[in-house]
């Protein structure tokens, strides 16, 4: 019985000092493991990159407001695509109003993509956006129809249109969802090396800093070197949008960094010398009438050997590369001449579109939308109450 | 604990398991023509401990000259290196695509011994690892044997059908540790009484947690025991008090309340338990071979089948009681086995030693002869460590530790004879000569030896450690090596060279060369080095070239 009593107080005092003295790490990882994402971001409303520039030699208010006419969010109401709505309300912000009752308003959009009842009431068919799952709500993404297109896409999109993280979101249960409860499953389920990291990148990007680390599922540790080397890895062709997605989330990455340090000297590095380099390929590529082609990784030889592609392709090129370079320093862009040149294409282009043409390929002419008012250091929702 | 017969010890009576016919009769009479041995008791074997000694001496010599197969063991000698250098991580330290993997410290002690051989004594050093817990294990396992069926032919049954079943297992890795500890404490609980017993099973329970995640199972297997005894003990008496009263209980159960505290003693503190668990149910894991069910398509499962029919026919011939413990342990061991071809490590040591156990006793009635126990005479014992001595003078790692023939890591043909042919060393050591830029897809076997015999700082792309790869990457390998979409995720990844295996990397390295992207630099009969054709990606600053004395160093 003495043996027996022993052992038990030396089993007790070696539990109890090894538990004290691994708390913190303990305590940790087992709460990551169960809810990996939960209340980590940093702020209630999400941050928002500026433009810097204000350049009315490159974007006329009359041309401001004509692009922005061909992409006010008029989409039927019965049977739009998510991925419509959420490039739509990533551009005009979640508070837009318009006098035309045909274009969706702010509050809409975003009541169409948050409320599962307002999504599937809108379908003949039936659609799921969302599911809830035991941590969180996640958006159902991929190909088939009532999905978003690409995963976090919708996170995304209402991160940059401005919805605070307490908003109400409704799944298919009806349950007392914010989407804070989406921001805590999209960090449940990132994994770096998926195929898109795009808009993980820019919604965790907008939501955690000062935060610069977080664990996410299995334990595993992330931070936004990590991040930012993923996006820098590879062939620059690979990624959604002719590889221009990748460039805008790095850029985005560089000015988070700037307002809230959250790159190592070696991940900034590793995110600058991404740009650079694209800065020097699309100098090379560039056509005389200053579009880019999807083929414009290949610098100079993407001139020799134009792509035979539909002018919709280069709408998506030109008008992602003029949306990064409209938030990125001077040291990151090409030649004024070769800016100029490629606002004035894609201002010309969009003009010359019918809206049926502009609806067909809504999600590329958005992008030029976003772009143009960035180029002016306008929200599109004020430049077109100024303009309307 | 020794392996004196009973008739020179007063511990005769203590085993209440026993049965009365395997009492000793009365040893030969004095002959006083014989020279008076003066060996202390415990050197006085019998002679018995020859025959064990010889089979256990080969099986020694045997595993000491057979190539260092090619498995995760170079990964574990990169973490020991890593170790020594960076101490104990945190997260994956290694491999590009694995960044801020959770890496629980189950093995860290081994990969640090591991490093440790390696570096003083070479690749022979190594194999002091697998030849060494392997004939440790028999030992233990003869000891056991031995002290309950006294027949010298039958605990050499049991070492030969154990080294059989388990022939796919003996390879050099942490597991033949835990195999070790295993036996070891289940020897302990058997037959440790005093409370020197308590603090072995304790000592061995630290020294488990830090040198494979395999301790769950002695865990689990001194608690099996237990309950085996207690439910012994509920069939005689019938009465729960008599659980609380007997010494055997007690002590099993303290045991088990030992090993469950000692095995935090570790750098993960209580994480352990999570951390081994996170590894058991990683879904990258679950895939791998040897986590699937046994069957008897594997020779594995082909010996254990033979040996269990043995068993199932002896237990119907034997004379021994049977206790609560046997069928306890068997029974949930070969689930797990049957569930998880693994679990055959455990499992084969105890069905070895109830075949020898039941199997001596069968025989003695059959013949209808009482046991016999020879007299333990120190020339038995001396003739038994000599044997031994001689298997290990003979061995590479004797030659490796007197200095006498200790190959290096950069001496190509020494490597030769010292490695399994399924390394691919002059296709590693091209890769030396020429590092690439960037990260290589590597076929999955040739992960581990990159990270040992590759450049520095090399770049793999999957080791053979799935629970540290991430799902996406680990889904992407066997995506390309499919031929699934190879090039696109390829060129997402990345990927600057290609590791690829002689024969099963053959079409997708066709696929990527007549892509026009890909180029061959290297081949032989054993791998299949590509390079991208033209570079991808954004240009970074070439490696340095290492010199050749930085092969494994």
């Amino acid at each position: 019985m003495r043996t027996f009593l022993a052992v038990q107080l030396i089993a007790a005092v070696i539990a109890g000092v090894t538990w004290v003295a691994t708390p913190n790490q303990a305590a940790t990882t087992l709460l990551a493991a169960v809810t990996p994402g939960k209340a980590i971001a940093s702020r209630v409303e999400p941050y928002r990159v500026q433009p810097f520039y204000n350049r009315p030699d490159l974007v006329s208010d009359e041309d401001l407001r004509a692009v922005l006419a061909k992409v006010r969010p008029v989409f039927p109401r019965r049977g739009t695509k998510s991925n419509y709505i959420e490039h739509a309300v990533r551009v005009w912000g979640h508070d837009s109003t318009f006098a035309d009752d045909a274009a969706w308003s702010g509050e809409e959009m975003v009541n169409y993509l948050t409320d599962h009842a307002k999504f599937a009431s809108a379908w003949d068919r039936p659609v799921s956006l969302m599911e809830n799952r035991p941590n969180g709500v996640s958006v159902n993404w991929g190909s088939e129809i009532g999905q978003s297109v690409h995963h976090d896409h919708w996170l995304a999109s209402l991160t940059e249109a401005g919805v605070p993280l307490e908003h109400p979101v409704f799944g298919p249960g009806r349950t007392n969802h914010t989407l804070a409860d989406v921001l805590a499953e999209a960090v449940r389920d990132f994994e770096l090396d998926e195929r898109e990291a795009e808009w993980t990148a820019m919604a965790f990007g907008l939501w955690l800093p000062p935060t610069r680390e977080w664990i996410g599922d299995r334990g595993r540790r992330f931070d936004f070197d990590m991040v930012a080397e993923r996006l820098a890895r590879g062939d620059c062709y690979s990624g959604v949008c002719a590889g221009t997605h990748r460039v805008y989330s790095l850029m985005l990455l560089v000015r988070l960094d700037d307002e809230f340090d959250i790159l190592s000297d070696a991940g900034r590095a590793t995110a600058w010398r991404y740009l650079g380099h694209t800065r020097d390929m699309i100098v090379d590529a560039q056509w005389d009438d200053g579009r880019w082609a999807t083929n414009w990784p290949a610098g100079a030889d993407a001139k020799l050997n134009k792509p035979d592609e539909p002018t919709y392709k280069q709408v998506i090129a030109t008008g992602h590369h003029l949306e990064w370079l409209s938030i990125a320093p001077v040291e990151l862009h090409p030649p004024a001449e070769s800016i100029a040149k490629a606002m004035h294409w894609i201002i010309e282009t969009t003009k010359a579109r019918t809206d049926e043409e502009v609806a067909g390929h809504y999600t590329f002419y958005s992008h030029v939308g976003a772009a143009v008012a960035n180029w002016r250091s306008e929200h599109p929702a004020d430049a077109w109450r100024r303009l309307e | 604990m020794s392996i004196v017969p009973p008739t020179m010890t007063d511990d005769v009576t203590s085993d209440s398991m026993r049965n009365a016919d395997d009492q000793p009769a009365a040893g030969p009479k004095e002959d006083l023509s014989l020279l008076i041995d003066r060996t202390p008791p415990w050197l006085r074997w019998p002679p018995a401990a020859l025959a064990i000694s010889v089979v256990i001496g080969l099986v020694y010599w045997l595993y000491s000259v057979t190539p260092l197969s090619e498995t995760d063991l170079w990964a574990h000698v990169a973490y020991g290196k890593d170790i020594v250098a960076n101490g104990i991580p945190e997260t994956e330290p290694l491999m590009p695509l694995c960044e801020g993997m959770p890496m629980p410290a189950v093995d860290w002690l081994w990969d640090v011994s591991a490093y440790g051989l390696a570096s003083t004594l070479g690749p022979q050093g190594l194999k002091f690892l697998v030849a060494g817990p392997i004939a440790l294990t028999l030992v233990f396992l003869a000891w056991a044997a031995y002290r309950r069926n006294w027949s010298g032919t039958w605990t050499c049954i049991a070492l030969v059908a154990c080294v059989w079943m388990l022939h796919k297992q003996l390879f050099i890795r942490p597991q033949l540790v835990g195999l070790t500890l295993f036996t070891a404490v289940w020897l302990i609980a058997r037959e440790g009484r005093t409370w020197r017993a308590l603090v072995a099973v304790g000592v061995t329970f630290v020294a488990w947690s830090n040198l494979h995640g395999s301790w769950p199972v002695g865990v689990a297997l001194l608690g099996a025991m237990t309950i085996g005894r207690g439910l012994d003990l509920l069939r005689r008496t019938g009465t729960l008090r008599s659980l609380r009263h007997d010494k055997a209980v007690r002590r099993l159960f303290v045991m088990t309340e030992i090993a469950a505290v000692a095995v935090v003693i570790n750098p993960d503190g209580w994480r352990i338990y999570p951390g081994v668990w996170s590894i058991l149910s990683d879904v990258n894991v679950q895939a791998l071979v040897e986590w699937q069910p046994l069957t008897l398509l594997m020779k594995q499962g082909q010996a254990l089948a033979m040996v269990t029919a043995v068993l199932i026919l002896l237990y119907r011939v034997s004379p021994r009681r049977v206790s609560f413990t046997e069928p306890l342990l068997l029974f949930a061991l070969a689930a797990a086995t049957l569930h998880t071809s693994r679990f055959i490590v455990w499992l084969a040591p105890l069905v070895a030693y109830y075949v020898s156990l039941h199997g001596a006793a069968w025989w003695r009635a059959w013949r209808g002869k009482r046991l016999v126990v020879a007299e333990g005479r120190g020339l038995w014992a001396i003739a038994s460590l000599g044997f031994v001595w001689i298997a290990f003078a003979l061995s590479p790692q004797y030659r490796a530790l007197t200095g006498a023939e200790r190959p290096q890591f950069d001496d190509a043909e020494a490597m030769r004879r010292v490695v399994s042919s399924e390394t691919p060393l002059s296709a590693l050591a091209f890769l030396r000569e020429n590092p690439p830029n960037g990260l290589i897809y590597n076929d999955l076997a040739f992960g581990d030896s990159l990270l040992w015999f590759g450049p520095d700082g090399v770049q793999p792309f999957v080791h053979s450690h799935a629970h540290l790869t991430p799902r996406t990457v680990w889904t992407d390998y066997f995506n390309i090596a499919r031929g699934n979409a190879a090039e696109t995720r390829l060129n997402r990844y990345g990927a600057v060279a290609a590791l690829l295996h002689a024969s099963r990397g053959k079409s997708l390295a066709k696929a990527l060369i007549e892509s026009g992207d890909w180029k061959a630099v290297y081949k032989d009969g054993q791998a299949i080095v590509l390079a991208r054709a033209t570079p991808i990606g954004v240009p970074v600053e070439p490696q340095a070239k290492p010199t050749t004395d930085n092969v494994g160093a």
